[in-house]
Protein backbone atom coordinates (compact mmCIF):
# COMPACT_ATOMS: atom_id res chain seq x y z
CA UNK A 1 0.00 0.00 0.00
CA UNK A 2 1.12 3.54 -0.67
CA UNK A 3 -0.16 7.01 0.16
CA UNK A 4 1.12 8.44 -3.10
CA UNK A 5 1.82 6.96 -6.53
CA UNK A 6 3.89 8.41 -9.37
CA UNK A 7 3.99 6.56 -12.68
CA UNK A 8 4.72 7.51 -16.26
CA UNK A 9 3.52 5.92 -19.49
CA UNK A 10 4.08 6.80 -23.15
CA UNK A 11 1.45 9.11 -24.59
CA UNK A 12 -1.16 7.57 -26.88
CA UNK A 13 -0.24 4.25 -25.46
CA UNK A 14 -1.18 1.60 -26.41
CA UNK A 15 -2.31 2.95 -29.83
CA UNK A 16 1.23 3.66 -30.97
CA UNK A 17 3.00 1.32 -28.65
CA UNK A 18 5.96 -0.74 -29.55
CA UNK A 19 5.84 -4.50 -29.19
CA UNK A 20 7.36 -4.52 -25.74
CA UNK A 21 4.96 -1.88 -24.44
CA UNK A 22 1.99 -4.20 -24.41
CA UNK A 23 1.33 -4.63 -20.76
CA UNK A 24 -0.94 -1.97 -19.44
CA UNK A 25 -3.83 0.21 -20.48
CA UNK A 26 -6.00 2.85 -18.92
CA UNK A 27 -8.34 0.27 -17.41
CA UNK A 28 -5.50 -1.50 -15.72
CA UNK A 29 -4.04 1.77 -14.51
CA UNK A 30 -7.44 2.50 -13.01
CA UNK A 31 -7.45 -0.83 -11.24
CA UNK A 32 -4.18 0.01 -9.60
CA UNK A 33 -5.14 3.48 -8.60
CA UNK A 34 -8.61 3.08 -7.18
CA UNK A 35 -10.07 4.63 -10.35
CA UNK A 36 -9.58 8.11 -8.99
CA UNK A 37 -8.50 11.07 -11.08
CA UNK A 38 -4.83 11.85 -10.74
CA UNK A 39 -3.88 14.76 -8.56
CA UNK A 40 -1.42 15.84 -11.24
CA UNK A 41 -1.27 14.91 -14.90
CA UNK A 42 1.78 16.21 -16.70
CA UNK A 43 2.57 15.66 -20.37
CA UNK A 44 6.26 15.80 -21.10
CA UNK A 45 7.96 15.75 -24.52
CA UNK A 46 9.97 12.60 -24.98
CA UNK A 47 13.55 13.07 -26.02
CA UNK A 48 13.91 9.43 -26.97
CA UNK A 49 11.44 9.38 -29.83
CA UNK A 50 10.60 12.37 -32.02
CA UNK A 51 7.08 13.77 -31.79
CA UNK A 52 6.18 11.55 -28.84
CA UNK A 53 5.38 12.29 -25.25
CA UNK A 54 5.23 10.65 -21.90
CA UNK A 55 2.55 11.36 -19.35
CA UNK A 56 3.24 11.43 -15.66
CA UNK A 57 0.33 10.54 -13.41
CA UNK A 58 0.59 11.40 -9.75
CA UNK A 59 -1.92 10.49 -7.09
CA UNK A 60 -1.76 11.85 -3.57
CA UNK A 61 -4.31 9.94 -1.52
CA UNK A 62 -3.50 12.03 1.53
CA UNK A 63 -5.14 15.07 -0.03
CA UNK A 64 -8.80 15.63 0.62
CA UNK A 65 -9.44 16.93 -2.87
CA UNK A 66 -8.69 14.48 -5.61
CA UNK A 67 -9.34 15.92 -9.00
CA UNK A 68 -7.39 16.73 -12.09
CA UNK A 69 -7.04 20.11 -13.75
CA UNK A 70 -7.43 22.84 -11.13
CA UNK A 71 -5.73 20.72 -8.53
CA UNK A 72 -2.75 20.45 -10.82
CA UNK A 73 -2.61 24.21 -11.20
CA UNK A 74 -2.78 24.70 -7.46
CA UNK A 75 0.03 22.28 -6.87
CA UNK A 76 2.18 23.80 -9.57
CA UNK A 77 1.66 27.23 -8.08
CA UNK A 78 2.87 25.96 -4.72
CA UNK A 79 6.12 24.96 -6.32
CA UNK A 80 6.88 28.34 -7.84
CA UNK A 81 10.07 30.32 -7.41
CA UNK A 82 11.17 33.85 -8.25
CA UNK A 83 13.31 33.37 -11.35
CA UNK A 84 13.94 30.66 -13.91
CA UNK A 85 17.19 30.94 -15.84
CA UNK A 86 17.16 29.21 -19.21
CA UNK A 87 20.87 28.55 -19.56
CA UNK A 88 21.90 27.69 -23.11
CA UNK A 89 24.98 25.63 -23.86
CA UNK A 90 25.68 25.96 -27.55
CA UNK A 91 28.11 23.89 -29.55
CA UNK A 92 30.70 26.66 -29.78
CA UNK A 93 31.19 27.02 -26.02
CA UNK A 94 33.48 24.72 -24.09
CA UNK A 95 31.70 22.79 -21.32
CA UNK A 96 33.76 24.49 -18.62
CA UNK A 97 31.70 27.64 -19.15
CA UNK A 98 28.81 25.74 -17.51
CA UNK A 99 31.05 24.92 -14.58
CA UNK A 100 32.12 28.58 -14.25
CA UNK A 101 28.52 29.82 -14.42
CA UNK A 102 27.14 27.39 -11.85
CA UNK A 103 30.08 27.46 -9.44
CA UNK A 104 30.00 31.23 -9.53
CA UNK A 105 26.39 31.24 -8.41
CA UNK A 106 27.03 28.58 -5.78
CA UNK A 107 29.92 30.50 -4.24
CA UNK A 108 28.89 34.11 -4.71
CA UNK A 109 25.24 33.98 -3.68
CA UNK A 110 23.66 33.09 -0.35
CA UNK A 111 21.80 29.76 -0.03
CA UNK A 112 18.51 31.55 0.65
CA UNK A 113 18.95 33.44 -2.63
CA UNK A 114 19.65 30.25 -4.57
CA UNK A 115 16.45 28.77 -3.11
CA UNK A 116 14.54 31.44 -5.06
CA UNK A 117 16.15 30.34 -8.33
CA UNK A 118 15.55 27.62 -10.91
CA UNK A 119 18.18 26.84 -13.53
CA UNK A 120 17.23 24.90 -16.63
CA UNK A 121 20.32 23.99 -18.62
CA UNK A 122 19.45 23.49 -22.28
CA UNK A 123 22.23 21.74 -24.13
CA UNK A 124 22.38 22.22 -27.88
CA UNK A 125 25.12 19.62 -27.84
CA UNK A 126 23.78 16.08 -28.21
CA UNK A 127 25.98 14.96 -25.33
CA UNK A 128 27.63 17.03 -22.65
CA UNK A 129 28.96 14.85 -19.83
CA UNK A 130 31.18 17.61 -18.40
CA UNK A 131 28.23 19.97 -18.22
CA UNK A 132 26.12 17.31 -16.54
CA UNK A 133 28.85 16.71 -14.01
CA UNK A 134 29.01 20.46 -13.35
CA UNK A 135 25.25 20.53 -12.85
CA UNK A 136 25.46 17.64 -10.40
CA UNK A 137 28.22 19.31 -8.38
CA UNK A 138 26.42 22.45 -7.24
CA UNK A 139 24.18 22.53 -4.15
CA UNK A 140 21.04 23.64 -5.96
CA UNK A 141 18.94 21.78 -8.52
CA UNK A 142 19.78 22.24 -12.17
CA UNK A 143 17.29 20.79 -14.65
CA UNK A 144 19.08 19.49 -17.72
CA UNK A 145 17.37 19.20 -21.08
CA UNK A 146 18.92 18.19 -24.37
CA UNK A 147 17.62 20.10 -27.36
CA UNK A 148 16.24 17.87 -30.08
CA UNK A 149 17.26 19.62 -33.23
CA UNK A 150 18.49 18.24 -36.48
CA UNK A 151 22.26 18.15 -36.73
CA UNK A 152 23.79 19.10 -40.06
CA UNK A 153 27.48 18.64 -40.68
CA UNK A 154 28.05 18.43 -36.93
CA UNK A 155 26.14 21.61 -36.16
CA UNK A 156 22.61 21.74 -34.72
CA UNK A 157 19.90 23.75 -36.43
CA UNK A 158 19.39 25.61 -33.17
CA UNK A 159 16.16 27.42 -32.43
CA UNK A 160 16.12 29.25 -29.10
CA UNK A 161 12.40 29.94 -29.16
CA UNK A 162 11.63 26.36 -30.14
CA UNK A 163 13.79 25.10 -27.30
CA UNK A 164 12.15 27.55 -24.93
CA UNK A 165 8.76 26.23 -25.95
CA UNK A 166 9.83 22.66 -25.29
CA UNK A 167 10.84 23.40 -21.69
CA UNK A 168 8.12 25.93 -20.90
CA UNK A 169 6.11 23.42 -18.87
CA UNK A 170 9.10 23.02 -16.57
CA UNK A 171 9.45 26.73 -15.87
CA UNK A 172 8.44 27.53 -12.28
CA UNK A 173 9.74 31.05 -11.97
CA UNK A 174 7.52 34.11 -11.95
CA UNK A 175 10.24 35.66 -14.11
CA UNK A 176 12.26 34.07 -16.88
CA UNK A 177 15.63 35.11 -18.26
CA UNK A 178 17.74 33.69 -21.06
CA UNK A 179 21.46 33.30 -20.36
CA UNK A 180 24.36 31.91 -22.31
CA UNK A 181 26.98 29.93 -20.47
CA UNK A 182 29.57 32.68 -20.94
CA UNK A 183 27.54 35.00 -18.69
CA UNK A 184 28.77 35.37 -15.13
CA UNK A 185 26.80 36.86 -12.24
CA UNK A 186 28.61 39.48 -10.17
CA UNK A 187 28.67 38.70 -6.42
CA UNK A 188 25.31 39.38 -4.81
CA UNK A 189 23.80 40.54 -8.08
CA UNK A 190 21.28 37.71 -8.19
CA UNK A 191 19.88 38.66 -4.79
CA UNK A 192 19.60 42.34 -5.77
CA UNK A 193 17.97 41.39 -9.07
CA UNK A 194 15.37 39.16 -7.39
CA UNK A 195 14.58 41.83 -4.82
CA UNK A 196 14.16 44.45 -7.53
CA UNK A 197 11.86 42.22 -9.59
CA UNK A 198 9.78 41.41 -6.51
CA UNK A 199 9.42 45.08 -5.67
CA UNK A 200 8.76 46.55 -9.11
CA UNK A 201 6.93 43.63 -10.78
CA UNK A 202 7.68 44.73 -14.37
CA UNK A 203 6.23 43.00 -17.40
CA UNK A 204 9.76 42.89 -18.63
CA UNK A 205 12.98 44.60 -17.74
CA UNK A 206 16.33 45.12 -19.38
CA UNK A 207 19.37 43.96 -17.41
CA UNK A 208 22.99 44.95 -17.62
CA UNK A 209 25.46 42.63 -19.33
CA UNK A 210 28.96 44.06 -19.21
CA UNK A 211 31.89 43.38 -21.48
CA UNK A 212 35.45 43.49 -20.26
CA UNK A 213 37.77 46.22 -21.45
CA UNK A 214 36.97 49.79 -22.36
CA UNK A 215 35.26 50.88 -25.55
CA UNK A 216 36.78 53.77 -27.44
CA UNK A 217 33.95 54.16 -29.91
CA UNK A 218 30.29 53.37 -29.97
CA UNK A 219 30.88 50.65 -32.55
CA UNK A 220 32.92 48.70 -30.04
CA UNK A 221 30.21 48.25 -27.48
CA UNK A 222 29.65 44.60 -28.22
CA UNK A 223 32.67 43.47 -30.17
CA UNK A 224 34.40 40.57 -28.46
CA UNK A 225 37.12 40.83 -31.06
CA UNK A 226 38.02 44.30 -29.90
CA UNK A 227 39.56 43.48 -26.57
CA UNK A 228 38.67 42.46 -23.10
CA UNK A 229 40.30 39.07 -23.24
CA UNK A 230 43.11 39.81 -20.72
CA UNK A 231 40.60 41.07 -18.16
CA UNK A 232 38.31 38.13 -18.81
CA UNK A 233 41.22 35.70 -18.49
CA UNK A 234 42.12 37.22 -15.12
CA UNK A 235 38.61 36.54 -13.87
CA UNK A 236 38.35 33.01 -15.24
CA UNK A 237 41.74 32.13 -13.72
CA UNK A 238 40.36 33.17 -10.34
CA UNK A 239 37.21 31.10 -10.94
CA UNK A 240 39.33 28.08 -11.79
CA UNK A 241 41.34 28.60 -8.60
CA UNK A 242 38.20 29.08 -6.51
CA UNK A 243 39.41 32.45 -5.22
CA UNK A 244 35.94 33.87 -4.73
CA UNK A 245 36.96 36.78 -2.55
CA UNK A 246 39.47 37.91 -5.14
CA UNK A 247 36.82 37.65 -7.85
CA UNK A 248 34.61 40.10 -5.99
CA UNK A 249 37.38 42.68 -5.69
CA UNK A 250 38.56 42.10 -9.26
CA UNK A 251 35.10 42.55 -10.76
CA UNK A 252 34.72 45.74 -8.78
CA UNK A 253 37.85 47.28 -10.28
CA UNK A 254 38.45 45.62 -13.65
CA UNK A 255 37.84 47.69 -16.76
CA UNK A 256 34.44 46.90 -18.21
CA UNK A 257 31.78 48.54 -20.26
CA UNK A 258 28.05 48.45 -20.65
CA UNK A 259 26.03 49.19 -23.74
CA UNK A 260 26.77 52.65 -24.99
CA UNK A 261 23.04 53.22 -24.93
CA UNK A 262 23.12 53.32 -21.16
CA UNK A 263 25.47 56.26 -21.17
CA UNK A 264 22.88 58.58 -22.61
CA UNK A 265 20.70 60.53 -20.28
CA UNK A 266 17.34 58.92 -20.87
CA UNK A 267 14.39 58.02 -18.72
CA UNK A 268 14.51 54.53 -17.29
CA UNK A 269 11.45 53.43 -19.19
CA UNK A 270 11.95 54.78 -22.69
CA UNK A 271 11.38 51.38 -24.26
CA UNK A 272 14.63 51.29 -26.19
CA UNK A 273 15.73 47.71 -26.57
CA UNK A 274 19.51 47.55 -26.34
CA UNK A 275 20.51 44.78 -24.00
CA UNK A 276 21.42 41.10 -24.17
CA UNK A 277 19.81 40.22 -20.85
CA UNK A 278 16.19 40.78 -20.06
CA UNK A 279 13.64 39.48 -17.61
CA UNK A 280 10.15 38.51 -18.69
CA UNK A 281 7.11 38.01 -16.47
CA UNK A 282 5.90 34.47 -17.21
CA UNK A 283 2.36 35.43 -16.27
CA UNK A 284 2.39 38.11 -18.94
CA UNK A 285 4.05 35.81 -21.47
CA UNK A 286 1.48 33.08 -20.88
CA UNK A 287 -1.44 35.46 -21.12
CA UNK A 288 -0.27 36.99 -24.37
CA UNK A 289 1.49 34.07 -26.05
CA UNK A 290 4.10 36.57 -27.09
CA UNK A 291 6.91 34.05 -27.53
CA UNK A 292 5.15 31.74 -29.92
CA UNK A 293 4.39 33.79 -33.00
CA UNK A 294 5.95 33.25 -36.40
CA UNK A 295 6.78 29.55 -36.62
CA UNK A 296 10.23 28.03 -36.59
CA UNK A 297 13.16 30.42 -36.17
CA UNK A 298 16.49 28.67 -36.67
CA UNK A 299 19.61 30.74 -35.97
CA UNK A 300 17.56 33.52 -34.41
CA UNK A 301 18.46 35.02 -31.04
CA UNK A 302 15.54 35.88 -28.82
CA UNK A 303 16.66 39.48 -28.24
CA UNK A 304 15.69 40.62 -31.72
CA UNK A 305 12.29 39.04 -31.31
CA UNK A 306 11.59 40.75 -28.00
CA UNK A 307 12.82 44.05 -29.35
CA UNK A 308 10.42 43.69 -32.24
CA UNK A 309 7.58 42.97 -29.86
CA UNK A 310 8.38 45.80 -27.49
CA UNK A 311 9.34 48.53 -29.88
CA UNK A 312 8.03 48.25 -33.37
CA UNK A 313 4.96 46.11 -33.68
CA UNK A 314 3.78 46.54 -30.12
CA UNK A 315 4.16 50.31 -30.21
CA UNK A 316 2.41 50.51 -33.55
CA UNK A 317 -0.67 49.11 -31.86
CA UNK A 318 0.01 51.14 -28.72
CA UNK A 319 0.11 47.89 -26.79
CA UNK A 320 3.81 47.53 -26.13
CA UNK A 321 4.38 46.63 -22.50
CA UNK A 322 5.98 49.07 -20.18
CA UNK A 323 9.64 48.01 -20.15
CA UNK A 324 11.89 48.99 -17.31
CA UNK A 325 15.63 49.36 -17.30
CA UNK A 326 16.99 47.75 -14.23
CA UNK A 327 19.24 50.06 -12.19
CA UNK A 328 22.88 49.49 -13.03
CA UNK A 329 23.77 48.47 -9.49
CA UNK A 330 20.93 45.92 -9.26
CA UNK A 331 21.65 43.55 -12.10
CA UNK A 332 25.27 43.00 -13.09
CA UNK A 333 26.43 40.12 -15.24
CA UNK A 334 29.74 39.92 -17.02
CA UNK A 335 30.32 38.49 -20.46
CA UNK A 336 33.33 36.19 -20.37
CA UNK A 337 35.50 36.18 -23.44
CA UNK A 338 35.06 33.31 -25.85
CA UNK A 339 36.12 32.61 -29.41
CA UNK A 340 33.30 33.42 -31.78
CA UNK A 341 32.64 31.40 -34.89
CA UNK A 342 29.73 31.10 -37.22
CA UNK A 343 30.04 27.42 -37.96
CA UNK A 344 26.37 26.98 -38.66
CA UNK A 345 26.57 28.64 -42.02
CA UNK A 346 28.05 25.94 -44.19
CA UNK A 347 27.32 24.65 -47.65
CA UNK A 348 25.88 21.50 -46.08
CA UNK A 349 23.49 23.64 -44.03
CA UNK A 350 22.44 25.59 -47.11
CA UNK A 351 21.74 22.32 -48.90
CA UNK A 352 19.81 20.97 -45.90
CA UNK A 353 17.38 23.89 -46.03
CA UNK A 354 17.16 23.68 -49.80
CA UNK A 355 16.23 20.01 -49.60
CA UNK A 356 13.07 20.90 -47.64
CA UNK A 357 11.44 23.62 -49.76
CA UNK A 358 7.97 23.09 -48.37
CA UNK A 359 9.04 23.41 -44.75
CA UNK A 360 11.08 26.56 -45.32
CA UNK A 361 9.13 28.20 -48.10
CA UNK A 362 8.74 31.97 -47.78
CA UNK A 363 11.69 32.13 -45.39
CA UNK A 364 15.01 33.84 -45.95
CA UNK A 365 16.71 30.51 -45.30
CA UNK A 366 16.06 29.60 -48.93
CA UNK A 367 17.51 32.83 -50.31
CA UNK A 368 20.39 31.73 -52.50
CA UNK A 369 21.76 35.28 -52.65
CA UNK A 370 22.46 35.35 -48.90
CA UNK A 371 24.29 32.10 -48.47
CA UNK A 372 27.61 33.02 -50.14
CA UNK A 373 28.05 35.88 -47.64
CA UNK A 374 26.90 33.69 -44.76
CA UNK A 375 29.39 31.01 -45.69
CA UNK A 376 32.12 33.63 -45.87
CA UNK A 377 31.33 34.42 -42.22
CA UNK A 378 32.20 30.86 -41.35
CA UNK A 379 35.52 31.54 -42.98
CA UNK A 380 36.15 34.65 -40.88
CA UNK A 381 34.38 37.46 -42.69
CA UNK A 382 33.16 40.27 -40.44
CA UNK A 383 30.42 41.40 -42.78
CA UNK A 384 27.24 41.45 -40.70
CA UNK A 385 24.90 42.46 -43.47
CA UNK A 386 23.99 38.93 -44.49
CA UNK A 387 23.03 38.07 -40.91
CA UNK A 388 20.89 41.19 -40.67
CA UNK A 389 19.22 40.33 -43.96
CA UNK A 390 18.70 36.72 -42.90
CA UNK A 391 16.92 37.80 -39.74
CA UNK A 392 15.29 41.13 -40.57
CA UNK A 393 14.88 41.00 -44.34
CA UNK A 394 11.98 39.53 -46.31
CA UNK A 395 11.20 36.09 -44.93
CA UNK A 396 13.54 36.58 -42.00
CA UNK A 397 12.61 35.23 -38.60
CA UNK A 398 12.04 38.68 -37.11
CA UNK A 399 9.98 39.72 -40.11
CA UNK A 400 7.86 36.59 -39.95
CA UNK A 401 7.37 37.14 -36.24
CA UNK A 402 6.25 40.72 -36.82
CA UNK A 403 3.81 39.72 -39.55
CA UNK A 404 2.29 36.94 -37.44
CA UNK A 405 2.14 39.18 -34.38
CA UNK A 406 0.40 41.90 -36.39
CA UNK A 407 -2.15 39.43 -37.69
CA UNK A 408 -2.80 38.25 -34.17
CA UNK A 409 -3.16 41.79 -32.87
CA UNK A 410 -5.58 42.68 -35.66
CA UNK A 411 -7.75 39.71 -34.78
CA UNK A 412 -7.95 38.43 -31.21
CA UNK A 413 -4.73 39.81 -29.81
CA UNK A 414 -5.64 43.45 -29.44
CA UNK A 415 -8.67 42.59 -27.32
CA UNK A 416 -6.72 40.01 -25.35
CA UNK A 417 -3.92 42.40 -24.54
CA UNK A 418 -6.29 45.24 -23.70
CA UNK A 419 -8.15 42.92 -21.38
CA UNK A 420 -4.91 41.78 -19.80
CA UNK A 421 -3.74 45.32 -19.10
CA UNK A 422 -7.15 46.18 -17.69
CA UNK A 423 -7.11 43.23 -15.31
CA UNK A 424 -3.46 42.97 -14.48
CA UNK A 425 -2.03 46.35 -15.38
CA UNK A 426 0.71 47.66 -13.17
CA UNK A 427 1.30 51.23 -12.23
CA UNK A 428 4.46 52.82 -13.51
CA UNK A 429 6.77 53.44 -10.65
CA UNK A 430 9.87 55.50 -10.46
CA UNK A 431 12.80 53.32 -9.58
CA UNK B 1 13.50 13.51 0.73
CA UNK B 2 16.40 13.98 -1.59
CA UNK B 3 15.64 13.50 -5.27
CA UNK B 4 18.45 12.73 -7.69
CA UNK B 5 19.02 15.34 -10.38
CA UNK B 6 18.83 14.35 -14.05
CA UNK B 7 22.59 14.83 -14.14
CA UNK B 8 23.08 12.27 -11.37
CA UNK B 9 20.76 9.83 -13.13
CA UNK B 10 22.72 10.37 -16.33
CA UNK B 11 26.01 9.69 -14.58
CA UNK B 12 24.62 6.39 -13.27
CA UNK B 13 23.58 5.13 -16.70
CA UNK B 14 24.58 7.56 -19.46
CA UNK B 15 23.28 5.63 -22.42
CA UNK B 16 19.92 5.00 -20.84
CA UNK B 17 19.23 8.48 -19.44
CA UNK B 18 20.53 10.54 -22.33
CA UNK B 19 17.00 11.26 -23.60
CA UNK B 20 15.04 11.16 -20.40
CA UNK B 21 15.81 14.46 -18.71
CA UNK B 22 12.42 16.05 -19.37
CA UNK B 23 10.30 13.58 -17.52
CA UNK B 24 12.87 13.19 -14.76
CA UNK B 25 12.70 16.96 -14.29
CA UNK B 26 8.92 16.81 -14.19
CA UNK B 27 8.97 13.94 -11.72
CA UNK B 28 11.40 15.79 -9.46
CA UNK B 29 9.17 18.86 -9.56
CA UNK B 30 6.10 16.86 -8.62
CA UNK B 31 7.92 15.21 -5.74
CA UNK B 32 9.51 18.39 -4.48
CA UNK B 33 7.07 18.93 -1.64
CA UNK B 34 6.46 15.31 -0.72
CA UNK B 35 7.56 14.90 2.90
CA UNK B 36 10.17 12.37 3.95
CA UNK B 37 8.58 8.94 3.88
CA UNK B 38 9.18 5.32 3.04
CA UNK B 39 9.52 5.00 -0.73
CA UNK B 40 9.27 1.99 -3.05
CA UNK B 41 10.57 2.30 -6.61
CA UNK B 42 9.55 -0.33 -9.12
CA UNK B 43 11.93 -1.02 -11.99
CA UNK B 44 14.45 1.80 -11.51
CA UNK B 45 17.41 1.72 -13.87
CA UNK B 46 20.96 2.61 -12.88
CA UNK B 47 20.00 4.15 -9.55
CA UNK B 48 16.84 5.06 -7.65
CA UNK B 49 15.31 8.47 -8.15
CA UNK B 50 14.84 9.06 -4.43
CA UNK B 51 17.85 8.56 -2.24
CA UNK B 52 17.38 5.77 0.27
CA UNK B 53 14.30 4.29 -1.36
CA UNK B 54 13.58 0.57 -1.47
CA UNK B 55 13.60 -0.92 -4.95
CA UNK B 56 11.86 -3.80 -6.68
CA UNK B 57 12.97 -5.19 -10.04
CA UNK B 58 13.22 -8.56 -11.71
CA UNK B 59 16.89 -8.20 -12.57
CA UNK B 60 19.46 -6.11 -10.76
CA UNK B 61 20.51 -3.42 -13.32
CA UNK B 62 23.80 -2.33 -11.86
CA UNK B 63 22.93 -1.71 -8.24
CA UNK B 64 21.63 -3.64 -5.26
CA UNK B 65 17.86 -4.13 -5.35
CA UNK B 66 15.92 -4.41 -2.12
CA UNK B 67 13.56 -6.92 -3.70
CA UNK B 68 14.46 -8.99 -6.76
CA UNK B 69 11.02 -9.85 -8.05
CA UNK B 70 9.01 -9.86 -11.27
CA UNK B 71 6.52 -7.04 -10.77
CA UNK B 72 4.00 -8.88 -12.94
CA UNK B 73 3.61 -11.48 -10.24
CA UNK B 74 1.37 -10.62 -7.31
CA UNK B 75 1.72 -10.41 -4.46
CA UNK B 76 4.90 -8.45 -4.19
CA UNK B 77 7.31 -9.40 -1.41
CA UNK B 78 6.93 -6.09 0.38
CA UNK B 79 5.56 -5.43 3.80
CA UNK B 80 4.04 -2.48 5.53
CA UNK B 81 2.90 0.86 4.24
CA UNK B 82 4.75 3.17 1.86
CA UNK B 83 4.45 6.90 1.67
CA UNK B 84 5.25 6.88 -2.04
CA UNK B 85 5.39 4.36 -4.89
CA UNK B 86 7.33 5.35 -8.02
CA UNK B 87 7.31 3.50 -11.34
CA UNK B 88 8.60 5.72 -14.11
CA UNK B 89 10.18 3.34 -16.57
CA UNK B 90 8.28 0.10 -16.16
CA UNK B 91 4.54 0.49 -16.36
CA UNK B 92 4.26 -0.12 -20.09
CA UNK B 93 6.43 -3.21 -19.79
CA UNK B 94 4.15 -5.12 -17.42
CA UNK B 95 2.90 -7.45 -20.12
CA UNK B 96 0.75 -10.23 -18.74
CA UNK B 97 0.70 -8.80 -15.28
CA UNK B 98 -1.55 -10.55 -12.82
CA UNK B 99 -3.20 -7.45 -11.56
CA UNK B 100 -5.84 -7.23 -8.87
CA UNK B 101 -9.47 -7.14 -9.78
CA UNK B 102 -12.00 -4.78 -8.32
CA UNK B 103 -12.01 -1.04 -8.08
CA UNK B 104 -12.02 -0.58 -4.35
CA UNK B 105 -9.00 0.91 -2.77
CA UNK B 106 -9.02 -1.75 -0.09
CA UNK B 107 -8.63 -4.49 -2.69
CA UNK B 108 -5.75 -2.70 -4.32
CA UNK B 109 -4.08 -2.34 -0.97
CA UNK B 110 -4.19 -6.06 -0.30
CA UNK B 111 -2.05 -6.77 -3.33
CA UNK B 112 0.81 -4.37 -3.03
Amino acid sequence: MADRILISVPYLWPANSRAHHGGIDRERIALWTCDTDPTITWRVPSECEPHSERILYYWDFTLCRRRAGPASCERRAMMSCDLSVLLFLDVEKAPHYVDWYLRGLANLEAPETLARLQVILISQKPTAPEALAAAAAVPFPVDVVFARESVVDGYPVWDVLGETKSVWSLVRGRYVTWNHTEFFWAPGSLARTLDWLAEVRPYMALGNLRRFGMARTRAEHSGERLGGRPESDRVTALIEAGQWGAIASTLATVENRWWVWWERKQPADDGKWREDVFFLDKHYADATGLLWHGGEKPFQDIYDIMGEYCIRTGQRYKLAPHCWRMPLDSHRQFHLWHPKHYLAYSEAMRDWFASQPERWKDTSLLRADLWPALIRRQEGSTDHRAIVALRHGPGGAVTRYAVDLSCWLRNDGQAALTDYYARWGRQRREV
Amino acid sequence: MRIATPAEMYMAAPRYYIGRASYLNAAATILEDVPDCRVLEVGPYGRPLVEGSETLADRPPGFQQTYVHDARQAPWPVEGRYGLLIALQVWEHLTGARLPRGRKRAEWQTVS
